[in-house]
């Protein structure tokens, strides 16, 4: 066995890290060195879990995966119900969220009666604004739009009415307010019919409303369901590695250095949940444009299904890490105080 | 200047056994001690108050000057780092190698890749363990497996270390060995507190010995 001596290494003492300064230094150094010295050890000690974390996780390949499937599982029902309401809301069509008022004019009436009555409309009380559609260009849209296109084609004869499409403001669109604009609007001699359909925006309103509640029950749910299987998992990690923890805390690792692989290891349990929770969403939707696409065909209508995005997704992948974070946090708060060595 | 000083120190664990009783000594910066005595004297409690593994139930510990009352949970991983602890019962992580186990006082203390793998190489060669760095501690012999803990417990540059039984797995041979080292750390300046019941070995040593008998302090040899 070789003796050296012991302390005689060659190379002196490499500037030393951090923390050591703070109550047991060994003098008074130059303020900017010591800064970056404990910039570099915290960034380094981060690098060293966030391999390590990594580590452990492909350590143990079937129960990560299980984990992280449950979680993915855990995320993905909100992330459908989002996608599938969001495109309920488009196929409402061109409806931006507010009814209008369909006011069919006269088939004979005259360019200059009709701006009269644009005028007259635009002064009633709950109106906020008054769209005038020539008879000529309702065609034109109704050509665009609809499916009916060839049969169109065939007539020689514009048979549309020109129309004002009145947009009510809040009086207009009050219960009371809209039957007196209803009813005043129809006593118009130039009005042959008015659509005004508000029971059925009424009714998608508040199905809309219900749906978007639901969303957030389930995701809250969901999520505490996330953040409890992390919590278990990082729980049964705790256990496995009391030793380490112990031995830690014996040469001096502080309360984060100890806490930090745990946290680590949330996050990527999240993340990868996150992660497969939105592939599972792509793939849904991939599988689903095709027979969409047909569908819509079949309609001459031109639908596409709206996936997440990119800022959602991203956001998404970004709640997931934090919900990960959450529940390691939630657990090593909890336990990794009772772990002290004896 | 004294490195540690023990003041009427009273110790009663919680289940009512009183393990130290009024206990006070003081240890000069860059002494050797022997603190010895029989199974269940003690020395095990009187290391681990040093290094706040337990607390004291009445009385005062200083380590360099600083009564330990001062140090909270907060500062605690700090001073546990100026000291060096060989445990009797090594307190090696046993999913980790060799390299990793000594490694981890450096990397808790933030030393960059380089320096880690410099030092633990340094500390192996010490301790004869060069050739085993990537063994796991299961694959080691107890005498070797102490060894490590050895070396991790200098990796961080000590001015204090304390060692609890550190010769009791080894042959003859190899702890006047370990002996040699630790004396080569206190002729380098670092303070030396030793636990140990292998009477032989104090006795041949000739240093000063603090030895226990039922949690109190019976005798003071003070050799040469
Ligand atoms: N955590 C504890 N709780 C209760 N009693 C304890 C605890 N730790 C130690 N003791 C008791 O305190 C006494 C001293 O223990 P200690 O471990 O200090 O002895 P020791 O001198 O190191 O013995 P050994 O030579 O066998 O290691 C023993 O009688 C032991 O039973
Ligand atoms: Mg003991």
């Amino acid at each position: 066995m070789k003796m050296a001596s012991p302390l005689d290494e060659k190379a002196a003492p490499s500037p030393l890290p951090t923390e050591r300064h703070k109550s047991f230094g060994r003098g008074v150094r130059n303020m900017d060195v010591v800064w970056r010295d404990k910039i570099n050890a915290y960034l380094r000690a981060h690098r060293y879990e966030l391999v390590r974390s990594l580590r452990t996780l492909l350590s143990a390949p079937f129960s990560s995966v299980i984990t992280i499937l449950v979680i993915a599982i855990a995320i993905f029902l909100p992330i459908a119900l989002v996608i599938i309401v969001n495109n309920i809301q488009l196929l409402g069509g061109n409806w931006d969220g507010r009814p209008k008022m369909t006011v069919y004019l006269q088939l004979d009436a005259s360019e200059n009666a009709i701006l009269t009555a644009k005028q007259t409309v635009l002064a009633l009380p709950g109106v906020e604004s008054v769209n005038y559609i020539p008879a000529d260009q309702a065609l034109e849209e109704f050509k665009r739009h609809s499916g009916f296109v060839d049969i169109l084609y065939e007539l020689d004869e514009n048979p549309l009415p020109a129309v004002l499409v009145v947009v009510p403001d809040k009086i207009g669109l009050s219960n009371d307010g809209s039957k007196v604009l209803l009813r005043q609007i129809e006593t118009l001699a130039i009005v042959d019919s008015v659509q005004y359909d508000l029971g059925w925006v009424h009714r998608l309103n508040s199905f809309m409303a219900l749906a978007n509640r639901f969303i957030v029950v389930v995701t809250l749910l969901f999520s505490v369901g996330a953040i409890l299987v992390v919590g278990n998992t990082v729980r049964l990690g705790i256990e496995n590695r009391r030793r380490e923890i112990i031995v830690g805390k014996l040469v001096g690792a502080t309360h984060s250095f100890v806490r930090r692989p745990f946290l680590y290891l949330g996050v990527w349990y999240g993340l990868g949940g996150g992660l497969v929770a939105w592939l599972m969403a792509e793939l849904g939707l991939f599988a689903l444009s095709g027979p969409m696409v047909e569908l819509a065909a079949l309609y001459q209508a031109n639908f596409q299904l709206q996936g997440f995005g990119l800022i959602n997704s991203a956001l998404m992948l970004v709640c997931s890490g934090l919900l990960g974070w959450l529940g390691a946090w939630l657990t090593v708060a909890h336990h990794l105080d009772e772990i002290e060595p004896l | 200047m004294s490195s540690v000083h023990f003041d009427q120190v009273y110790k009663r664990y919680e289940n009512g056994h009183e393990a130290m009783r009024h206990v006070t000594f003081q240890v000069n910066r860059g002494e050797f001690v022997f603190i010895t005595g029989h199974s269940g004297a003690g020395k095990s409690t009187l290391l681990k108050l040093i290094m706040l593994m337990e607390r004291p139930t009445r009385g005062q510990i200083f380590v360099d000057g600083k009564n330990l009352k001062s140090i909270g949970s907060r500062a605690m991983p700090y001073f546990r780092r100026s000291i060096g602890v060989v445990f009797q019962d090594h307190q090696l992580i046993p999913d980790r190698t060799v390299f990793d186990n000594i490694a981890l006082p450096l990397i808790i203390s933030g030393y960059p890749d380089k320096d880690i793998g410099r030092r633990v190489r340094a500390a192996l060669d010490k301790v004869g363990l060069l050739k085993k760095e990537n063994y796991y501690p299961i694959a080691l012999s107890g005498g070797e497996q102490q060894r490590v803990g050895i070396a991790r417990a200098v990796i961080n540059k000590p001015t204090l270390l304390l060692a609890d039984e550190p010769t009791g797995n080894l042959d003859p041979e190899l702890s006047n060995e370990i002996m040699e080292l630790f004396m080569r750390f206190n002729r380098a300046g670092v303070t030396v507190l030793i636990a140990s019941h292998d009477r032989s070995l104090v006795q041949a040593l000739n240093y000063r010995t603090l030895q226990l008998e039922h949690g109190s302090l019976i005798e003071e040899e003070v050799v040469a």
